[in-house]
């Protein structure tokens, strides 16, 4: 009697560690029990018995006691959950959020500055395989020794010298703008290809376009808004960048295809250059089935 | 997700709710296990492939420690805590709700220890 306090329902249960009281015949405090009866979609004692099989008089039991003790019984819980939290610590508990974070780290983000040099390379190929379709094999291409200039790539051809910021979004990513180094006003030709890819096969296209006629600088971003650092500083201010414009979305020009954008960058006829690959893939298609027939 | 109900965690109405949210589910009762040891539990639901849901955090907690070390495995225990205010208690809506919510994610949950409280 005297270590049940006189419950007939419930019992101690000294190897659990705890020193509140436990229903007998289960594995569960009778707090547990009372949590059902006071909580969120609370049952009543009736059904919390039927639940559990347990006769009515030891759910009414395992309520009186705990109303009677709720000071051990919230001391002991407290200390369970910071065991818990003390083992949280050391070993991040997969919740929601941590599978979101994690599912958001995909080889795009792991490795982004490979896929952008990449993206680079696969860009001056298109240039280079359309201009080689248009008979043009002159073309220069040039990198800059040092990333201070506000451009990633110099091309030069049909006597026009384009500096190019190259930036790059998945297809259906929602970034609204990007960022633009002053710097590349100060180039006679510079612009900014904004670079739609496919995720899975990075296939180049659409693509969006900010810059001048051939031969002119880029348009006057001055008065556009300053863009500022990502990370802010140690006073939670996020600093702003003096020489960085910020270009939004909107400001862009979609261009379709890489004759459209070779005819931005150089001025080479869009309508001929297409035509030009319209007979090119026509030919390519004829000499494909000659050759077929020919095996 | 196939799972094995702890002692402590295995309500009919619980099991009517996993089973009506899609869940496979097995307790002590139906395989003759009611009351035996956390050891006796764990060791029926990887042998069955099942994960667990219990209450016992630092038992099943050690239990996986033990599988970690010896190099085993063990298909997932997913553990309800109790909350510090009683009134916070997951209800078992909320608990059959969080193991559809976890299920859904994809996530591997093979030799891991989930507070099934983080997904309510």
């Amino acid at each position: 009697m005297s270590a049940t306090n006189g419950y007939k329902h419930l019992e101690p249960r000294p190897q659990s560690g705890a020193k509140r009281l436990f229903v007998k015949g289960q594995k569960f405090p009778a707090d547990m029990l009372y949590g059902q009866v006071v909580g969120e979609d609370s049952l009543t004692p009736e059904e919390v018995a039927d639940n559990w099989s347990l006769p009515l008089e030891a759910v009414l039991e395992a309520i009186e006691y705990s109303e009677a003790n709720l000071d051990l019984i919230r001391k002991e819980r407290a200390e369970e959950l910071e065991r818990i939290r003390e083992f949280e610590r050391k070993h991040p508990p997969l919740t929601p959020s941590l599978v979101r974070k994690r599912k958001s780290i995909t080889i795009h983000s792991e490795h982004s500055s490979y896929r952008e040099k990449l993206l680079e390379h696969l860009f001056i190929g298109e240039i280079l395989r359309h201009l080689w379709r248009l008979g043009i094999t002159n073309a220069e291409f040039l990198r800059p020794e040092v990333d201070s200039g506000g451009y990633d790539l110099v091309i030069g051809c049909n006597d026009i010298l384009r500096h190019i910021q190259l930036k790059s979004s998945v297809r259906g990513a929602t970034t609204a703008k990007q960022s633009v180094s002053m710097r590349l006003a100060e180039k006679p030709s510079g612009c900014v290809v904004w670079l739609i890819f496919d995720e899975h096969t990075l296939a180049l296209g659409p693509y969006l376009w900010f810059g001048g006629l051939p031969g002119s600088p880029l348009p006057d971003i001055k008065s556009f808004p300053l863009a500022k650092h990502t990370k802010a500083n140690s006073h939670g201010v996020k600093a702003a960048r003096p020489n960085v414009r910020v270009i939004k979305r909107a400001q862009f020009a979609p261009i379709a295809s890489i004759p459209q954008l070779i005819e931005r960058l150089f001025g080479v006829a869009v309508e001929s250059s297409s035509q030009s690959v319209v007979e090119s893939n026509r030919a390519d298609r004829l000499s494909g089935r000659r050759n077929a027939a020919s095996a | 997700m196939n799972l094995y109900l702890d002692d402590n965690n295995s309500g009919p109405a619980l099991v009517r709710l996993l089973h009506r949210a899609g869940h496979t589910v097995t307790t002590p009762v139906d395989v003759n296990l009611s009351g035996v040891s956390d050891v006796r539990h764990l060791e029926f639901a990887i042998r069955s492939g099942q994960v667990v849901l219990t209450r016992n955090h630092h038992d099943f907690r050690d239990l996986d420690q033990l599988i970690e070390t010896a190099g085993g495995t063990q298909w997932g225990i997913l553990v309800v805590c109790y909350e510090n205010d009683l009134k916070r208690d997951m209800t078992e809506k909320q608990v059959a709700a969080a193991v559809t919510k976890l299920e859904q994610s994809e996530v591997d949950i093979t030799n891991q220890v989930i507070v099934l409280n983080h997904w309510r």
